[in-house]
């Protein structure tokens, strides 16, 4: 990347470089590859409820051989554990804050590097190490954790009570705290960057919301992730040392008292709360980032402001901190009071609001405008259907008599993958379509990546659609073989149907590491400012070299002057027109 | 139809002379260290908290909660700890005042002062664990050993900042920011103790 | 390009509807409803579906047109428009009105389910034992009092009595289990160190599947029971010949 210095090795540019584009980068790869690793766990999952309990090809052969290559009861529980988490904590949270946050926050703020170039060198090896970890936890004695990613005790904590519970609960332990580690220290960096190192006249009302939804998020993370680590400290010292936090008194699996307990008297609530009170803020760290990427890319190819940026940020800033007060809306069924219901049900339904709102300032935004359907933006508008479905679920699950029948059906299921996949990991391909440019200084091919688009877009929704109807008809989420249940019969084709189309969607995305690799090689070359923007990074070379700017910036103006008013352009670049 | 070609802008493209090379391997400059140490502190707040709010949960609702702690002992610590902040404190007046060697005498006071609190606690632990008040024996054993453990890991790496600068800071010429960053450490850490010895020995 | 973007939102809404509409016919629905508290859940659900799908349709349409028209060829500009205070308000107030609705409709069935103010007054009527993997439950035996050594057991089957409200007490030896029944509409967790009441009316006669929702290890997906409802009259005569039995054959007790 150190284009403007003189030429380092291998080793020095690309390995223990401290600069945040090639740290960006870094993340970028790792993660990428964990996206990919808990997709085919998915596919796995999916080849198990389709038709349970058979040989699967090829795969079944290389993992699980030694039990006739099909999947075992304890393998599936390993399998959606890991899947999981590889996916939230391993890929699509170090994807935004990571590989996104790196690169972007310096260079939308007008800032050489981040706050902390050898920080964040260090959160990217200690996020390696995280992933170390994870994967020991499949060669151990019992396989890897298989309680779920929620990890709820005593199932998690009693290594009688699950294969899995032995050592590869206290691998996965260990993966998360020290992932924390380094998401403490990458949400640090990137909040100090942004508070302190914005460009002279880069005012906080003129920041991108690509850079608020990374901001806040990482604020998020500063504020909620501790208290996570907190909970797996416990969790750690009841395996370890025997302590009780999570161990009520006078256990007994399959009738004899389990082993490694010393103190008891605990609560397991305490877990699902400490879990929840981290993970539910964890899922608007997954999407803040996300809607940022999507308003600006929104702004920038309908060729007009994003409308109601005030409001916009407020969303952003109010979904946030209602976030931290709704995690009980996960347990509804647990035992929580009626008050506590009654109490949570409201927030929950509370952080509706601001999320609608963004919604139709979106909708607000390309209306009238004049839209440039690059595959960017059609990943965008994607997005936007996409959450609109994933978050109107979100309100059947709010209303607390209706989740007391969908709690852990595969409506929840839906739910989020509505979300996660079709909205944040298609808000990702958006977004790398968008700046690869800016990244490599040659563009993605645009029609391969439209393509690429529909393609993924229809697949997704054969997937994950009709797991509403199998929500809604009562089938529980986490069972390896529904075909146990008469209730479940009239499933069965469904189940099929959204195997088939798992895999179709899996296949599709070879379109994308096709495109790829085939820009690396022969994509089009492109200037500083490919796409016409306004954002600072489009005023750096591409790719930037070492300290990105090649001139001092002046900020004149906000993020988004686009449209007939604002000069002899349709764009009018926030940094001082060119010297 | 398909999107109009791209616009590739190379009016910006003309290169520029005067390439701004940021001196920023230099590191970062002091006001942004300093306000990055208030932000990691405050998620270490968030991080005690919620082993507080674990622990109140538990005792308010269990029956059998006893902890056969010494207030006197407690009464030791806290005032070990103060002291330990408070020459910590003294030490960054000194070196306002210009005075290296005065600041490092201050910080390794500082460091031995915490030092001494982690003797006393051990000592503490072990008497107790000798009376039979153990992680595993009761719920109060474990929350009492993994609070003050923790809080414990935190002094001692004060310990070691504190000496570390305390020996560094002599060297004329050298950066006196870590020490200022050390004191505040400290000082965050005496804090959080106060909330604990209240809770542990006095509620 | 753009008829096809476009088109794929509009097929997708259509997509939607559809698929809702033909789920009841299809057997990929609710199983119909055998409890009173399951009637107020399905009405509560249908009618959060409707505003949804009002909601749903709207936006859709709205990103559909948005983009049809948007992304024709023009050589004109775009309107220069930050933003407008009244429409934020205006939809903001429509949504917040939505979402106020929702939360008032459903405190009633919330209270109805789990203010210990509306719990069945009297007892347990039966009391639920989870463990990995099967469910035991035991009544009160010819003493007609719960947790005595005359209890009356059974496994996998749990037997209670339709047309009145019941009470059950959850409780667990091992890991968290969930005690679901689609046709009740119930699911409480059944956590370990307490025990938990449930209570419901079943409205008629009948087998319903029990199922355990809280992934509780390897079994969870087979941890199947089922309720069987009698008329008061016949669930009398069901207890009178176990304790029958109880007594003639001793405690060794029939499964
Ligand atoms: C990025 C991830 C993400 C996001 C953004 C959300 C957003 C929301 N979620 Fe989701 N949720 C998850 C990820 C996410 N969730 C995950 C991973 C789980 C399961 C974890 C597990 O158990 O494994 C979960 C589970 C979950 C539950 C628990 C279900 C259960 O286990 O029983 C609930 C319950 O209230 C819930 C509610 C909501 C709500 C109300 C929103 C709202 O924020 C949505 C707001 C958005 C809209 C409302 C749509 C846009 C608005 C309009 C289109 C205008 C029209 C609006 C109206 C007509 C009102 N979610
Ligand atoms: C957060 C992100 C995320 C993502 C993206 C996904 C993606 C997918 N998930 Fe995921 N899933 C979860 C999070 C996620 N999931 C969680 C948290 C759970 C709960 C676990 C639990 O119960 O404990 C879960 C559970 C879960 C279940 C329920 C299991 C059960 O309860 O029994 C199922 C079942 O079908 C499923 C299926 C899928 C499928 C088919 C995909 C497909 O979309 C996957 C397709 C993707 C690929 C095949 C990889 C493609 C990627 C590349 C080609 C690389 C691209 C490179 C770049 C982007 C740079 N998932
Ligand atoms: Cu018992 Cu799942
Ligand atoms: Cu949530």
């Amino acid at each position: 990347m150190s284009s403007t210095q003189a030429p380092r090795g291998f080793l020095r540019t690309w390995i223990f470089s401290v600069d945040h584009k090639v740290i960006g980068i870094q993340y970028l790869v790792a993660s990428a590859s964990m996206l990919f690793f808990g997709g085919l766990l998915a596919m796995a999952m999916r080849w198990q409820l389709a038709w349970p309990w058979t040989e699967m090809p090829i795969v079944g052969q290389l993992v699980f051989g030694d039990v006739g290559r099909v999947i075992s009861p304890a393998a599936y529980t390993a399998l959606f554990t890991m899947h999981g988490t590889a996916m939230v904590f391993f890929a699509i949270l170090p994807l935004l804050t990571g590989a996104f946050g790196n690169y972007l926050v310096p260079l939308l703020v007008g800032a050489p590097d981040m706050a902390f170039p050898r920080l964040n060198a260090a959160s990217f090896w200690i996020f390696v190490a995280a992933m170390g970890l994870f994967f020991a936890g499949f060669f151990v004695e019992g396989g890897a954790a298989n309680a779920g990613w929620t990890s709820y005790p005593p199932l998690a904590t009693l290594p009688s009570a699950a294969p899995g519970s032995g050592a590869g609960q206290t691998l996965w332990l260990l993966s998360i705290v020290v992932l924390g580690v380094s998401s403490i220290l990458n949400a640090l960096n990137t909040v100090v960057t942004v508070v302190k190192m914005r460009a002279p006249g880069m005012t906080w009302m003129r920041l991108p919301l690509t850079v608020w939804g990374l901001f806040v998020a990482a604020s998020l993370q500063l504020a909620a992730l501790p208290v996570l680590t907190a909970g797996g400290v416990l969790q750690l010292a009841d395996r370890w040392i025997g302590t009780g936090f999570y161990t009520p008194a006078g256990l007994l699996v399959n009738s004899v008292a389990p082993d490694l307990v010393g103190a008891t008297g605990g609560s397991p609530l305490l877990w699902q709360h400490l879990f929840w009170f981290y993970s539910h803020p964890a899922v608007y760290v997954m999407v803040l980032p996300a809607m940022g990427f999507v308003s600006d890319i929104l702004s920038v190819n309908a060729r007009k402001p994003v409308f109601g940026y005030k409001p916009m940020v407020w969303a952003i800033v109010s979904i946030a901190g209602l976030g931290l007060l709704v995690w009980g809306h996960h347990m509804f069924t647990s035992g929580l009071g009626f008050e506590m219901g009654r109490a949570f049900m409201l927030s929950t339904l509370l952080i509706a609001l601001p999320s609608a709102v963004k919604t139709f300032n979106w909708i607000a935004t390309i209306w009238g405008g004049r839209i440039r359907l690059t595959a960017s933006m059609c990943f965008a508008l994607g997005f936007v259907a996409l959450f609109v479905i994933g978050g109107l679920s979100g309100l059947w699950l709010a209303a607390t008599p209706v989740d007391v029948y969908l709690h852990d059906t595969y409506l929840v299921v839906a739910h989020f993958h509505y979300i996660v996949f079709g909205g944040t990991v298609l808000a990702v391909f958006g977004a790398l379509h968008h700046w690869w440019p800016k990244m490599t200084g040659r563009a993605l091919n645009e029609t391969l990546g439209r393509w690429h688009c529909v393609g993924t877009f229809v697949a997704l929704n054969c997937v994950f659609l009709p797991m509403h109807q199998l929500g809604i008809a009562g089938m529980i989420r986490r069972t390896a073989d529904p075909s146990v249940y008469q209730l479940y019969e009239r499933l069965a084709p469904l189940n099929r149907f959204v195997t088939w189309s798992a895999f179709a969607l899996a296949a599709w995305q070879v379109l994308f590491v096709v495109n790829v690799l085939w820009s690396l090689r022969a994509g089009l070359r492109v200037g500083r400012n490919p796409w016409s923007a306004t954002t600072l990074e489009w005023d750096a070379p591409s790719p930037p070299g070492h300290g990105n700017f090649d001139r001092d910036l002046v900020i004149v103006c906000g993020p988004y002057e686009y449209g007939d008013a604002v000069g002899e352009h349709d764009f009018r670049p926030q940094a001082r027109p060119g010297v | 139809m398909t999107t109009a070609p791209l616009p590739f802008d190379s009016t910006l493209d003309t290169p520029r002379a005067g390439h701004v090379a940021v001196a920023w391997d230099s590191g970062p400059p002091v006001a942004t260290a300093r306000f990055g140490t208030w932000v990691f502190l405050a998620s270490e707040a968030f991080f005690f908290g919620g082993l507080v709010a674990a622990y109140v949960v538990l005792r308010s609702s269990s029956t059998t909660w006893i902890e056969p702690l010494d207030e006197r002992l407690g009464v030791l610590l806290t005032a070990l700890l103060v002291a330990s902040s408070l020459c910590a404190g003294r030490a960054v007046r000194r070196l306002r005042a210009g005075s290296r060697s005065g600041a490092s005498g201050w910080l390794l006071l500082a460091a031995v002062c915490a030092l001494a609190f982690l003797g006393v606690q051990a000592f503490e632990w072990h008497e107790l664990a000798q009376a039979g008040f153990t992680p595993r024996s009761t719920l109060a054993g474990s929350a009492f050993y993994v609070l003050t453990g923790a809080h414990g890991l935190h002094v001692l790496v004060g310990v070691l900042w504190l000496a570390g600068s305390g020996l560094v800071v002599r060297r004329a010429g050298k950066s006196t920011l870590h020490v200022e960053l050390a004191a505040l450490y400290q000082h965050f850490v005496d804090l959080v103790w106060l909330f604990l010895v209240v809770l542990l020995y006095w509620l | 390009m753009r008829h096809l973007a476009a088109g794929i939102v509009v097929i997708l809404t259509a997509v939607v509807v559809v698929l809702f509409a033909v789920s009841p016919r299809m057997g990929w629905w609710f199983p119909p409803a055998a409890s009173t508290i399951a009637h107020s859940i399905d009405a509560l659900f249908d009618w959060i579906t409707v505003v949804i799908a009002i909601g749903f349709v709207l936006v859709m349409g709205l990103l559909a047109w948005a983009v049809w028209r948007g992304a024709r060829a023009r050589a004109d500009r775009a309107r220069t428009s930050h933003g407008h205070l009244g429409l934020e308000i205006g939809w903001s107030a429509a949504i917040a009105a939505v979402l106020v609705a929702i939360a008032l409709g459903q405190l009633p069935t919330w209270a109805a389910l789990r203010d210990p103010a509306a719990m069945p007054k009297g007892g347990a009527t039966a009391m639920v034992d989870a463990h990995q993997w099967a469910w035991r439950f035991q009544y009160a035996g010819a003493d007609g009092v719960l947790g005595t050594v005359d209890d009356l057991e059974t496994a996998s089957e749990l037997v209670l009595p339709a047309g009145e409200p019941v009470l059950l007490t959850l409780r667990s030896r091992d890991v968290i289990h969930s005690f679901f029944v689609p046709a009740l509409r119930l699911k409480q967790d059944v956590v370990p160190g307490r025990a938990t009441p449930l209570w419901f009316t079943i409205e008629r006669p009948g087998t319903y599947e029990l199922v355990c929702a809280e992934l509780c290890g390897l079994g969870h997906y087979a941890m199947a029971g089922r309720v069987r409802a009698l008329s008061r009259a016949d669930y009398d005569a069901w207890i009178a010949a176990r304790v029958q039995a109880r007594l003639t054959r001793g405690t060794e007790d029939v499964r």
